[in-house]
């Protein structure tokens, strides 16, 4: 430089080398960041929301649910728990110092709330270790007095809150329980594919309307995202809510179930009401029933096992899956497909009381026939089991069969409840398929009057006897408001004949000595069918007791069917079920008179009809026929010529 | 004709390296913003006040500089013997008597003795190597190694590798930029990759079964001066993979937060990795707020940080080569190459290219011994600055006559 000799310095190439160099290994720094914060920055990212961040789904509120008159038979009741925040309590050190914590803060609160703590040590670590950001429910569903003692006791930062959770109630109780349903408590539904790390327990139904309906009742589950610090403590919480879950709005009606189920009294059966216009369900119960009360939060495992066990099966939902031969309630169908196959309504058979095919001899209820020269309607007005019979082989097993599943028998209706069964309409290529056997003609006479292999639920009868008012629509049941009216079928049915299946109806409640005049109700006209079918060993004696109504004949509202099992006759035993959903559907009192002028009848005939129940002598084995082995009609009105009497009655629809 | 001098020479301030002064200004800003930052969400009120603390001695260290600037750097290296041998006892005492913290004895009178050894052996070695017609002969070599290694070994011995370790390149590169013959550099270069070698080595075959049992206790013996966790670090370092959960946890934080960064970051007091604790508390502040930095200004904050690191070595660098003598010169190189390795070794093993050492960043990290001694380096730098002006303005005078 200047006045130095340069041989006292450095080689100024060193120099500049040593920044060239400290230029280099900058640029080698900057490139490694760029690599880092730009080119993989999304998976750094991704790898710090992974360890920091803790999703959480919190479910919706159910919808509640109600009838069609907008009585509550579902809703949700705050439960109070009380909670604990771990990382208020949490201490430095060991996991076991906060678990410590925790549990003498439970043990302090215990003291002073008075009431015995629900979680112990082991709940506590595990929550630490597998919940922690989350708050921990020290004790669920406190009471009041606790609640508001410890709302006193706590301040921001004291680490414990209050936490409500939804509890499912049900006001309708057990006439309700098989079709409301219950929950049972369940991770809520993740949107979009996402995993969350944590879950608050939310409903999901379990049966009932609340099983079918659940996605409509449950709502979008809303979620929670947590930033966790280092040690897995909740830092912060950002929101996203629940999208709740709507109401419902049933076709039911509380007061007919109400009825419906008084009616029964805990024996064994179900009734089903329908709107024939539409298809509407009016009432659907079945007994005996169970207390939906008992069911929540969790159903107490000696509870469930009683249930279960109960020879009564109260968990069985009878209205839709119990399986019933129906007896004669079957006989319009047959009478409809008669008439349809081209029979003539003026079709007659002579009754002597029996019926003989081959080998077969089947009894008619009244013991010595009712007479000569029966027609048709009043072969529906009597329940004439060798009209049917006589009937059913003239027009052959097909014919019957493919009007009985046009009726809807043999299918699901289609109503939006779980558990509901198809029933079964027998043919031929069903017996050699199940029992190796041909079709006969015995099994075509047994057809005729509901016995043998058919089997249908209360709801599939229900539905015939809406048909048969409605003059022909089949109507998918609909059990809640925001389902469309949707017609199953129309079937082309001349007014002709339903004006003789009809009126044989009418005549059964309405004739002079009805077997069916149990279900009459003032002012009202009521058309019904009754059924008594036998089941089980023959000596045994067991009768299914059904009774398919509709009302008013002029102009039907309401179709209703009703089976009691093991009951007396369909006349006796079902047909006052039929009338006190009738009388509470169209607000009729209960006339004591008519009640008292049939009482002494009543007794004569509860005191023959076991007399008359006949059964069915056949050379033909049919203990193969399951439930329904050796069956007959029983009929308890047994006047043979009285029963001629009210055919000019009837009335032209 | 020319202006009258104002009183102690505070004209001569006008000759300060101003690039040096901004870029040192600038880091030592980004420093304080930092060092609140990382430290804003902590329980402790000290720790939240630390900032404050940093920007103090900030200030002291630039009115201090400005003093030292002013004073002529060829009196004050008259003096580097004597704060050598002052830097030495204090490292022996440090021995005995130093407080501990984290597993090693670094402190002693509330200060860190090991980083003031550092500016001191840079002093002592550009008095050596920069006295007037020295020849460059093989017992200089010895000399400056002799002086290099006391201080080292006594860091060593704390122990403190890292601080330990950077001793060599700033010797090496004041050695590199004197008149030492190519051949000796050649020469030196071989015997410290060697030697490096056989540490890795040994350091290696130690903690593999699958070496005999005696090679593995001689391996142990040539690395005894290392600790267990240093061993541990540097294993971890050349196989990154290890043990991600125990001591590669930092590494993989600090990774995660730089690249969570982004182009832009997450913004000002927004750096979750440090919120949350994944980025150690004890460290946020000094060791690690690289990755503090560079989460949340992403990569526009590190690449600005580096730009300023690049200014500031240049210009040091600028003012040795226009130094008036040769001293002047390697002081300047000693001081940019202990600036130059403190903040390449902290960055790099924050974003995962070296292994992780106790090197604060130079101005930006917190530590009261480190800023002190960097303040005391940089007024030298700057006196070197001053003097070559002053000088400049005379020989002009001179010509002139």
């Amino acid at each position: 430089m200047t006045g130095r000799k340069d041989d006292s310095r450095g080689p100024a190439w060193r120099l500049a080398g040593l920044a060239v160099a400290m230029t280099l290994a900058l640029c080698l720094l900057g490139r490694r960041l760029y690599g880092l914060q730009i080119e993989e920055s999304g998976a750094y990212s991704s790898s710090q929301l992974r360890q920091s961040v803790r999703r959480v789904l919190i479910p919706a509120t159910r919808g509640r649910i109600f009838d069609r008159d907008g009585v509550c038979l579902a809703d949700n009741r705050p439960s109070y728990c009380i909670a604990l925040f771990i990382e208020d309590l949490r201490r430095p050190g060991d996991w076991s110092n906060t678990v410590n914590a925790v549990d003498a803060k439970i043990d302090e609160l215990s003291l002073a709330l008075g009431i015995s703590r629900q979680i112990g040590r082991r709940e506590i670590a595990s929550h630490i270790h597998s919940r922690l950001p989350m708050p921990l429910l020290a004790w669920q569903d406190i009471d009041e007095r606790t609640l508001a003692l410890f709302s006193e006791m706590v301040t921001p930062n004291s680490g414990m809150d209050v936490y409500v959770q939804p509890e499912r109630v049900y006001p309708g109780g057990a006439a309700f329980a098989h079709l409301i349903g219950r929950v049972g408590r369940e991770k809520p539904e993740a949107p979009d594919g996402e995993t969350p790390h944590y879950d608050i327990l939310g409903m999901r139904g379990r049966d009932g309307i609340e099983l079918s309906r659940n996605s409509h009742l449950s709502g979008k589950a809303g979620g929670k995202l947590i930033t966790v610090n280092v040690s897995g403590f909740r830092h912060s919480d950002t929101n996203r809510p629940s999208i709740p879950g709507r109401d419902l709005r049933l076709t039911v009606a509380s007061r007919l179930q109400n009825a419906a189920f008084a009616a029964l009294g805990g024996r064994r059966g179900a009734v089903v009401a329908l709107d024939p216009r539409c298809g509407d369900v009016l009432a659907l119960c079945s007994s005996p029933s169970f207390d939906p009360a008992k069911m929540t939060p969790r159903i107490p495992a000696d509870l469930w096992k009683s249930l279960v066990s109960d020879p009564g099966s109260p968990l069985l939902n009878r209205a839709i899956g119990g399986l019933y031969p129906p007896g004669s309630t079957f006989k319009p169908v047959v009478a409809l497909a008669a008439l349809r196959h081209g029979v003539p309504a003026s079709f007659t058979v002579d009754c002597n009381g029996v019926y003989e095919l081959g080998g077969m001899r089947l009894k008619c209820a009244a013991s010595y026939g009712h007479g000569p020269g029966i027609d048709l309607r009043h072969a529906i007005a009597v329940s004439c089991n060798p009209y049917f019979c006589t009937l059913g082989v003239k027009i052959g097993v097909d014919a019957i069969d493919d009007f009985a599943r046009e009726a809807g028998l043999g299918a699901k209706t289609g109503i939006s409840l779980p558990g509901e069964s198809a029933g079964l309409v027998p043919d031929d290529a069903w017996k050699r398929r199940t029992r190796n056997q041909g079709w006969r003609q015995g099994d075509t006479a047994n057809l005729a009057i509901g016995q043998g292999f058919l089997l249908a639920t209360p709801l599939q009868m229900a539905s015939v006897a809406a048909l048969i008012a409605n003059g022909g629509t089949l109507y998918r049941p609909r059990i809640s408001l925001d389902e469309p009216v949707s017609a199953t079928r129309v079937l082309e049915l001349p007014g002709r004949h339903l004006d003789v299946v009809r009126g044989g109806m009418f005549d059964v409640v309405n004739g002079k000595r009805a077997g069916g005049r149990r279900a009459r109700v003032r002012g009202i006209s009521v058309a019904a069918k009754t059924g008594t079918a036998e089941y089980g060993p023959r000596r045994n004696r067991r009768k299914h007791t059904w009774m398919i109504a509709f009302a008013p004949f002029e102009n039907p509202e309401i179709a209703i069917a009703a089976v009691i099992e093991d009951g007396e006759s369909g006349g006796l035993t079902a047909a006052p079920v039929v009338a006190s959903v009738l009388r509470e559907y169209f607000g009729v009192e209960e006339a004591p008179d008519e009640e008292s002028e049939d009482s002494g009848l009543s007794e004569y005939e509860e005191q023959n009809a076991p007399e008359d129940a006949e059964t069915q002598e056949t050379t033909e084995t049919q203990e193969g026929a399951g439930t329904t082995s050796g069956t007959t009609e029983t009929q308890e009105n047994t006047e043979g010529a009285g029963g001629r009497a009210p055919l000019e009655t009837g009335g032209e629809p | 004709m020319t202006r009258k001098p104002l009183p102690f020479g505070i004209g001569n301030l006008r000759y300060l390296n101003w690039f040096t002064l901004a870029s040192m200004v600038a880091l030592m800003a980004i420093g304080v913003c930092y060092i609140y930052s990382a430290n804003a969400f902590r329980a402790s009120q000290r720790l939240q006040y630390l900032f404050i603390d940093q920007a103090r001695l900030s200030m002291l260290c630039i009115v201090g500089g400005f003093t030292i600037a002013l004073a002529d750097y060829r009196t004050l290296l008259k003096f580097s013997p004597a704060f050598y041998l002052g830097a030495v006892v204090l490292l022996t005492c440090v021995i005995f008597f130093g407080t501990s913290r984290m597993g090693a004895t670094r402190w002693i009178f509330g200060i860190q003795p090991s980083e003031l050894a550092k500016i001191a052996t840079i002093m002592a070695i550009a008095r050596f190597l920069g006295r007037h017609g020295a020849a460059h002969d093989t017992w200089d070599l010895v000399f400056v190694g002799l002086v290099t290694a006391l201080p080292m070994i006594l860091v060593v011995l704390e122990p403190d590798l890292g601080t330990a370790l950077v001793f060599a390149p700033v010797a090496a590169a004041m050695l590199f930029v004197s008149r030492t013959a190519t051949k000796t550099l050649l020469t030196l270069v071989a015997a410290a990759v060697l030697a490096a070698a056989v540490v890795l080595a040994s350091v290696a075959a130690e903690g593999n079964p699958a070496v005999p049992a005696p090679l593995r206790r001689a391996a142990a013996g040539a690395t005894s001066f290392m600790g267990n966790y240093q061993k541990a670090r540097l294993l971890d370092f050349v196989f990154p993979d290890r043990d991600p959960l125990g001591r590669g946890w930092n590494r993989r934080q600090s990774m995660i937060a730089v690249g969570s960064g982004g182009a832009f970051g997450k913004g000002f007091l927004k750096g979750d990795q440090n919120i949350l604790g994944y980025i150690p508390q004890q460290v946020s502040a000094n060791d690690f707020i690289f990755s503090v930095l560079a989460e949340e200004k992403g990569f526009a904050g590190s690449a600005f940080l580096l730009v300023c690191y690049g200014i500031l070595l240049l210009s040091v660098i600028a003012t040795g080569g226009a130094a008036p003598d040769e001293s002047g010169r390697l002081l300047c190189v000693g001081v940019a190459t202990l600036v130059f390795c403190h903040a390449f070794v902290n960055i790099g093993m924050t974003i995962g290219i070296l292994p992780i050492t106790g090197m604060p960043l130079p101005f930006v990290s917190y530590g009261r011994t480190f800023l002190a001694s960097l303040g005391l380096a940089f007024g030298l730098v700057q006196g070197v600055a001053v003097r070559s002006g002053v000088q400049k303005k005379r020989n002009k005078v001179d010509n002139e006559h």
